[in-house]
């Protein structure tokens, strides 16, 4: 049994968060809530408004240019002489938040973690996180960036539990290499005292996600939330049982759950997925680097 | 929990008011000055407000600046931002410059008026807060 840690203590692995990211996060959430559905207001000039001081440190410009080259190019090919901050609108808010909270955390792992896991794990999530973009897209009330988010949070937070307890980390790993699942919560409970989903809900509060997202990785399953079918939790939710299912490289066959999502769900989805996982160059834009990182 | 509501219409402030009383114990302010005296007793008397919400146009001191001067007392009193005091700016104004000035001087939340309670109860949720009894 190793050292018994609450949630909030893997969160140390970062270091502090800047107030600048939980507050753009925040305000991004915010300007989209008001100015999405229309009106007189351009959504996508607030977005660049809230995201220009962000932007100006050189890292997470860097991180911002690779995300929309690697995510939108033909954008980006028609604007090359674009202020970083004005580029958010082909991202949109929630890829946005995505490409901005996740670059940052996963900079801050790579300067503490053991080099070698740290690749491992980041070699998946980097699949991972394209994954949840293309199962965010199909899912209604979730979208590509919040699919972003629901599958890398819970790599990041398994990388402050790698960074906290090096020790344990590796008869973790040592657990389950060879079992088709991707994760232990079980192990992890008995090992870290937590499970990476606590952490990574605790760590989408720390950077300005809200309640109402973090809550989505406590163990909850969408057949629980039966009157609340047409609510954001229950599509969150329900993509997160998609991304556990689809989680791992060697995924089961599309038919076995096909009964459990609309058709135009999991219509394709195999192929799509099939293409993520051939791409070495996957989400590259997490590891962008500017001259500096201000913080 | 501790509110402070900070409007210069009656109406408004009493409707707001009603809403958060499920919340905790609400003052309330209604001018901008009065709002930064209420915010500098409570610093004092080191019983800070949890929740603050601030309508944006009001007299002396518009509720800009009134965040302004509680985020200045919370950085003399080095208070980090997950301790600090969450402010809400309420506007019947959808202004993009003053939206943007709100968020990014620290304002965890813009909602324009009517504040209906659904939404209200939503934001508070989504930012942490959650009602003392059922009846909310």
């Amino acid at each position: 049994m190793g050292q018994i840690l609450a949630a909030s203590e893997f969160l140390q692995a970062f270091g502090p968060i800047p107030r600048v990211l939980s507050r753009t996060v925040r305000a991004i959430r915010n300007a989209e809530a008001l100015f999405s559905h229309g009106g007189a207001v351009d959504l996508h000039e607030v977005l660049a408004g809230v995201t220009e001081l962000v932007f100006r440190a050189p890292t997470n410009e860097a991180v911002l240019v690779a995300a929309v080259e690697e995510m939108h190019p033909m954008h980006l090919d028609d604007y090359p002489e674009m202020p970083a901050a004005q580029l958010t609108r082909f991202l949109g808010p929630a890829e946005t938040m995505a490409v901005l909270s996740l670059s940052f955390l996963t900079r801050r792992l790579s300067q503490v973690c053991d080099p070698e896991p740290w690749g491992i794990l980041t070699g998946r999530m980097r699949q991972q996180i394209a994954i949840g973009r293309i199962l965010g897209d199909r899912m209604p009330r979730v979208g590509g960036g919040r699919g972003m988010l629901l599958a890398g949070l819970p790599f990041v937070a398994v990388g402050s539990l790698l960074a906290t307890c090096p020790k344990e980390f590796s008869q973790y790993q040592a657990a389950f290499r060879s079992s088709k699942r991707l994760w232990d919560t079980a192990r992890e409970q008995e090992l870290f005292g937590v499970s990476h989903l606590e952490v990574a809900a605790a760590l989408a509060r720390e950077v300005g996600l809200g309640a109402t997202f973090s809550t989505t990785f406590l163990p909850r399953r969408s057949a629980e939330l039966g009157s609340e079918s047409e609510s954001e939790r229950f599509r969150l939710i329900q993509m997160c049982e998609l991304l556990q299912i689809f989680g791992d490289p060697r995924y089961p066959e599309c038919a076995c759950i096909a009964e459990r999502f609309e058709p135009a769900v999991i219509e394709g989805l195999a192929e799509n997925i099939e293409e993520v996982l051939k791409n070495p160059r996957v989400s590259e834009w997490l590891f962008a680097s500017g001259r500096d990182e201000v913080e | 929990m501790r509110i402070l509501v900070a409007e210069d219409d009656a109406v408004s402030q009493k409707v707001l008011a009603k809403l958060l009383l499920p919340f905790g114990k609400v003052d309330c302010a209604s001018d901008g000055q009065e709002a930064i005296e209420a915010i500098r007793r409570a610093h004092q008397q080191k019983q800070r407000y949890d929740l603050v919400c601030l309508d944006l146009m009001m007299p002396h001191h518009s509720g800009l600046e009134v965040l302004q001067t509680l985020r200045e007392i919370e950085a003399g009193e080095g208070v980090e931002e997950s301790a600090e005091t969450c402010a809400l700016m309420i506007t019947s104004t959808d202004d993009k410059e003053m939206f943007i000035k709100a968020v990014t001087s620290g304002s965890q939340w813009y909602v324009t008026k009517p504040v209906e309670r659904v939404k209200l109860y939503e934001i508070l949720a989504d930012l942490g807060f959650e009602p003392n009894n059922s009846e909310g």
